[in-house]
This record gives C-alpha cells, sequence and structure tokens, in this order.
C-alpha cells in the first residue's frame, strides 16, 4: 500500500497541478465570459446581443471536446498556433463561459420587474438599476449553478489529455502503461478528482453563505 | 416659470395599446397643481395605466403626456432620456406591490436614491430618511430588512421612500389592495396626514370609495379607457349624472 | 491557408457515417441512463438505510468525478474480470451509467414532487409498496420528467466525442484520422463541430415544442 502510493503518488499530484491550473484559468476565463455574455444578451443593442446569442448558442452547441480538438488541430492553420495549456484554459473557459452566460441571463431575468419599476420611479439610470438593485438580487440566484458548473469545468479538465497536456488523467495513463496496476491506480485517480469536486462545492456554499448572511431576503 | 395655470400633469388625446387590446383611447386629464384626485372606476378601465404613463413606465401610441410643462410624449414621441429623467424628478410613486429593495435594510431603501440621484451625503441622506421613517411612524425600523416588516409597515416604508426625492407629485397605485385589510388603515392614515400637511399634487388610484370620498377634491370615474364622469366627491359620490357612474357604485357600495 | 471546399466535400461521406455511429451511442447510452436513474432514485429511497446512503454516494461519485476516466477505468478493467466487450459497447456503458447519476436526480426531482397525500391516500388503501409506485407515484411523477430527460440526450449526445479515446469510430475520432492523413485538419474539424450544433440546435427547438405541448397538456 505504501509502496503503491510512493510510486504513484508524486506522478499523480504533478498531474494534479496542472488539473488545478486548468480549472482555476479556465474559471476566471468562464467567469468573465459569462458576465459579459450573460449582460449583453439582454441589452436593448443589437450589436451587443447578436454576438453574445452566437457566441452562447455554439459554445453550448457543439461539443467540448470537438472545440478543444478544433483550436488544437484546425486553428494552426489560420496561423494560430496555441501551446496545449493555453489551448485548454482558453477553450474550457469559452466552453463554460456559454453556459455561465445562460446562468446569469436567468438570474437576472428572475429578478421582478417591480424592481426595476421601483428604481426607474426613483429616478435611477438604467445601469444604476442594474448594479445596485437587480445584481445584488440575481448574484444569490446564481451561485448554485454557478457550483454546478464549476465541478463540470473541472471534469473537463480530463480531456486536455487528449492534447498531450499531462495533466493528471495524462499522468494516470502514464502510470497505468508503466505498472498495469490499473483498478488500484484509476481508483485512486477517481478519488482525487471526486475530492477535488467536494472541495470546490464547499468553496461555493462558502461563498453563498456570505452572500445571504450579509443581505436581509433569503427569498 | 410655472404659473399657476399650469397643471400638475396634462394628458391629451392619450392611446394606449397593449398589441390588440386599447387601453386608454384618446384620454384627456389635467391634475391641477396642489389638486387632489382620486381615479376610481372598474379593473381594467386603465386607471393605473395613467399613473405608469406619467411615471414613463409605459410606452404610448399617440398623444401628449406633460408632467409641470415638461414633455414626456408630444404627439406621441417620447422625450430623450434626460428630459424624461428631468419629468421623472417631480414625480414620485408608491405601488400596489411596494416593491421595496429587499437586499437593502429599511434605512438604505430610503437614503439609496436620494445619494445616486441628488448626489446627497451620506449623513444628510440618513438624517432625512429618519425624519421621514418617524412621520410614517417607523423610525425604530430604520435597520431592519424589508422581510421582517408587516404588509403595512413595508407600503409606509415604500411612501418614505417615494417622499425621500422630494417629489411635486404623488403617485399612488393600489396601494391598499394587496393588505390584509387590518393593516389598511395604518396605511390611508399616512396618506391623509399628508394629504392635510402638504401642498403636494397626489394621484390616487383606490377601491376606497369612502377613503376616496374623504380625501379627494375631485373625483375622476373611469371605464373603458375614458373619462366618464368627473366631480367633487360630493356630487359624483352623492349624485353621479351618468348612468354607468350610478351602476358601478351600486356594485362597490351597496346602500 | 484557407478553406478548400473539394476537399471538404470528398470527406463528407465518410463523417456522415461515422455520424451514425455517434448516434448509434447517443441513443443507446440514452436509453441506459434512463432506465438505470429511475433504479438510483427509486432506491435512494428506499426504507433500508444502507441502502439509500450507498446510492446517494456512488451517485455523487460518479456524477463529479471525470466521464474521460471512468471510460479508461470499464475499458481496462473489465477485460480484466473476463469481460470481453466491443469499444462502443463500453461507451455506451460509460454513457449510460454516468448520466444515470444526472437522471436520477430528474426523477427525484419529479418523485418528491408527488404530495405526501398520495402517499398517505394509497397507504390508507392498504396498498403494498410495490403498488404505491408503480399505480401512484410513478405515473405522476414520470410525465413532468420526460422535457428534463430530453436535455439530457442532448448532452450525452454531445459527450460522445469522448469515446474517441477508447479507439471508438465515431464521428471526431474519423475527422481526426481523416485530418492527419491528409495533413488538414481544418475542414473535417469544423465539419464535425457544425454537425453537432446543427443537431443540437434541431434537438433544443424540438424540446421547447416538446415542452410547450406538455404543458398545454395538463
Amino acid at each position: 500500500m505504501i509502496e503503491f502510493l510512493q510510486t504513484h503518488l508524486p506522478p499523480l499530484v504533478a498531474g494534479l497541478r496542472v488539473t488545478l491550473q486548468l480549472t482555476v484559468g479556465g474559471g476566471i476565463c468562464a467567469l468573465v465570459l459569462a458576465a459579459l455574455a450573460g449582460l449583453a444578451r439582454r441589452s436593448s443593442r443589437r450589436w451587443l446581443r447578436w454576438p453574445a446569442t452566437v457566441y452562447v448558442e455554439v459554445f453550448r452547441g457543439t461539443s467540448a471536446m470537438v472545440q478543444l480538438f478544433w483550436f488544437y488541430f484546425a486553428l494552426p492553420f489560420f496561423g494560430v498556433s496555441l501551446p496545449a495549456l493555453v489551448t485548454g484554459v482558453l477553450v474550457l473557459g469559452l466552453n463554460s463561459g456559454a453556459y455561465g452566460a445562460e446562468v446569469v441571463r436567468s438570474a437576472i431575468d428572475h429578478v421582478p420587474r417591480g424592481q426595476w419599476e421601483a428604481g426607474r420611479a426613483l429616478n435611477l439610470s438604467d445601469q444604476r438599476i442594474l448594479l445596485r438593485i437587480v445584481l445584488p438580487q440575481a448574484l444569490p440566484m446564481m451561485l448554485p449553478p454557478a457550483g454546478n458548473l464549476v465541478v463540470e469545468l473541472m471534469k473537463n479538465t480530463a480531456l486536455v489529455s487528449l492534447i498531450t497536456l499531462s495533466e493528471l488523467t495524462f499522468a494516470a495513463q502514464v502510470q497505468r502503461a508503466a505498472t498495469l496496476e490499473t483498478v488500484p491506480l484509476f481508483a485512486l485517480t477517481l478519488l482525487i478528482y471526486f475530492v477535488l469536486a467536494q472541495v470546490l462545492l464547499a468553496g461555493v456554499r462558502r461563498i453563498e453563505h456570505y452572500v445571504t448572511r450579509h443581505r436581509g431576503s433569503r427569498a | 416659470m410655472s404659473s399657476i395655470a399650469e397643471p400638475a400633469l396634462e394628458f391629451r388625446n392619450v392611446t394606449k395599446r397593449y398589441g390588440e387590446t386599447t387601453v386608454l383611447e384618446d384620454f384627456d386629464f389635467q391634475l391641477g397643481a396642489g389638486e387632489k384626485v382620486a381615479l376610481i372606476g372598474p379593473s381594467g378601465s386603465g386607471k393605473s395605466t395613467v399613473l405608469r404613463i406619467a411615471m414613463a413606465l409605459e410606452d404610448i401610441q399617440g398623444g401628449t403626456v406633460r408632467v409641470h410643462g415638461i414633455p414626456l410624449w408630444l404627439d406621441g414621441v417620447a422625450a430623450d432620456r434626460a428630459q424624461t429623467r428631468r419629468a421623472r424628478a417631480r414625480l414620485g410613486m408608491v405601488f400596489q406591490h411596494f416593491h421595496l429593495f429587499p437586499h437593502l435594510s429599511v434605512l438604505e431603501n430610503l437614503t439609496l436614491a436620494p445619494r445616486l440621484v441628488n448626489k446627497k451625503k451620506a449623513d444628510e441622506a440618513a438624517e432625512q430618511a429618519i425624519a421621514l421613517l418617524r412621520r410614517v411612524g417607523l423610525e425604530d425600523k430604520a435597520q431592519a430588512w424589508p422581510e421582517q416588516l408587516s404588509g403595512g409597515q413595508k407600503q409606509r416604508v415604500a411612501i418614505a421612500r417615494a417622499l425621500a426625492l422630494q417629489p411635486d407629485i404623488m403617485l399612488f397605485d393600489e396601494v391598499t389592495s394587496a393588505l390584509d385589510p387590518e393593516m389598511v388603515g395604518e396605511v390611508l392614515e399616512v396618506l391623509r396626514e399628508l394629504g392635510e400637511t402638504t401642498s403636494m399634487s397626489m394621484l390616487l388610484v383606490t377601491h376606497e370609495m369612502a377613503f376616496a370620498r374623504q380625501f379627494a377634491d375631485r373625483v375622476v370615474f373611469m371605464d373603458g379607457g375614458k373619462v366618464v364622469e368627473a366631480g367633487p366627491p360630493e356630487e359624483l359620490f352623492g349624485n353621479p349624472r351618468e348612468e354607468r357612474t350610478r351602476q358601478f357604485l351600486s356594485r362597490v357600495q351597496p346602500m | 491557408m484557407s478553406w478548400d471546399w473539394h476537399y471538404a466535400w470528398s470527406v463528407l461521406p465518410p463523417l456522415l457515417r461515422a455520424f451514425v455511429v455517434t448516434l448509434e451511442a447517443s441513443l443507446a447510452g440514452f436509453v441506459l441512463a434512463a432506465i438505470l436513474g429511475l433504479v438510483w432514485a427509486v432506491s435512494r429511497m428506499a426504507p433500508v438505510r444502507i441502502v439509500a446512503g450507498t446510492v446517494f454516494w456512488i451517485v455523487e461519485f460518479v456524477r463529479s468525478t471525470p466521464l474521460l476516466i471512468q471510460l479508461y477505468f470499464l475499458y481496462y478493467v473489465l477485460p480484466e474480470y473476463g469481460v470481453v466487450l466491443s469499444p462502443l459497447a463500453i461507451g455506451i456503458l460509460a454513457l449510460g451509467l454516468h448520466y444515470s447519476c444526472y437522471t436520477a436526480e430528474v426523477y427525484r426531482a419529479g418523485i418528491e414532487a408527488v404530495p405526501t397525500g398520495q402517499w398517505e391516500a394509497a397507504r390508507a388503501l392498504n396498498l403494498t409498496p410495490r403498488a404505491i409506485w408503480l399505480r401512484i407515484v410513478l405515473p405522476q411523477a414520470l410525465p413532468p420528467a420526460v422535457p428534463v430527460l430530453g436535455n439530457y440526450l442532448i448532452a450525452i449526445f454531445k459527450e460522445t466525442p469522448l469515446l474517441a479515446a477508447i479507439t471508438v469510430m465515431e464521428m471526431l475520432q474519423t475527422a481526426k484520422l481523416i485530418g492527419a492523413e491528409s495533413f488538414r485538419y481544418l475542414e473535417p474539424l469544423t465539419i464535425t463541430g457544425a454537425v453537432f450544433l446543427l443537431v443540437s440546435l434541431l434537438a433544443s427547438f424540438a424540446m421547447r415544442r416538446l415542452e410547450v405541448a406538455h404543458v398545454f397538456h395538463r
């Protein structure tokens, strides 16, 4: 048992580091894209709404793996060759960002219309109503689905092993090929992913707790 | 610039449609400066729409709307954003369902707009807010969250919030309709006090006929998107000229 | 380098043939997910604590770990225990198993939406647990779940390219091989993406129609 861990844990931990980089990098990318595209989809300006809609539909409508392969293998034909890690972060961010944009949009849509009207009746500008009244109410609604998206993003980092990046799944594959200890090795790898998912979910729940504690309504 | 003759609110030939249904048709109405008018009528008669148009919460399909002479709509053409905001600055509105901001405390509900719109300092806005809360009998609730208040308290906070911008005209949109019966009185009491102690113009959409009768200088009966009859409360309630008014009154205040 | 229509046209037939494999895997995986998910959902409500708890954690575990490594696991481990399946069959098994843990949640929501009064009324009529499930609860819980399940059919469809990792010749794997042979990845990969987009958009459109029809029938 100890010997098994001594052999396998160091390379797996090295892989886990790359998995974490992908998760955090992709997550930040996704957060920014989700906020921008989610708001743009609700805009009254067509030149903002239209590109955001195309982005969301394309990246939700094609598979994450197809996107990854396209960016890695097809993009060089346009003279753009990105390293595997950058491709991974970018594709994970673009993919989760598209789903996140829908979370942002639907949360904003769920803030009652009366809140906008009350803001207008107090002569606040639309930007101020969005910023001071609507978003603070929409944010707590976004968090539970955002937690699920973070876990999905983390799971999708495994795909990046297929474009030769040595993250956790890749490391497990290498170790398996070397030692053929398939069952304990993959079981350990799955367990690491599972723990990582629980940590991420706990993190989002903490943010949720923090946000709801600092506001009156929990409805 | 504003003369005594200039009305607080002016609607001329206003037409409002939602898709196929016409809510207001060639609607004419004036609210005099300092006047208190009660709008009554069956549901769907367009009463609330009148208030919502005055606050520029609704588009119209034709006609002219002025707020203290400032055009919101001129022959069906909307004012630009700056002018809309100048008109809105004269108005305060209280909604049927309160629409308090649930993520802000009662005090913050009252200070948000004065600070952002009127650029008031935080302490100054808070001081004014406390004074307004005292006026509606809720100064002890300044730090409470809206969800902790009863319906009647929420509506009193909503009234104070609208007053915080010091409007010249107050619009009350069925402010007691969403309340439990035992809370109607406390809200009407605040309205009565406002009516007696201020010179604000007030336009009130209500189903409380008894209150309309003692509160208003003038009562306007609307049906089918038009003014059917208007006059002093004693006249309209005591001796309605139109058959439709009579029918409506006999339904809402059985003898 | 720019888009070559002639080449794109020539790679279309093999890609579409591979698309059939993609569809087979999606549909078979979905059927498996729909059946297994119901099993999980019902056993999560088993009166035996150990059964309910175990199922809960299995579902949590499978849901929060990557499908890819589950795929490898089955691919390498099943033969060690003498279970020899084709890569496609293993892919379908993995897809079905993984997504059953999502559909389980859908069924659970449907079951929980059945009012407690229905359970009480059924017990008061002295029905057996089996009869309560089959005659009273599931007939009320399943219809609202159908449109949501449809979303998972689309999700499974979009995950089938993962089967390329265990040598299944589905569409993405085919596109990659064609690209490697001719050193032109752009056309086959773009066509693959376009087909996925088209099918997903059509499917979500059909789902919305189904949902609307569903609402009107109730």
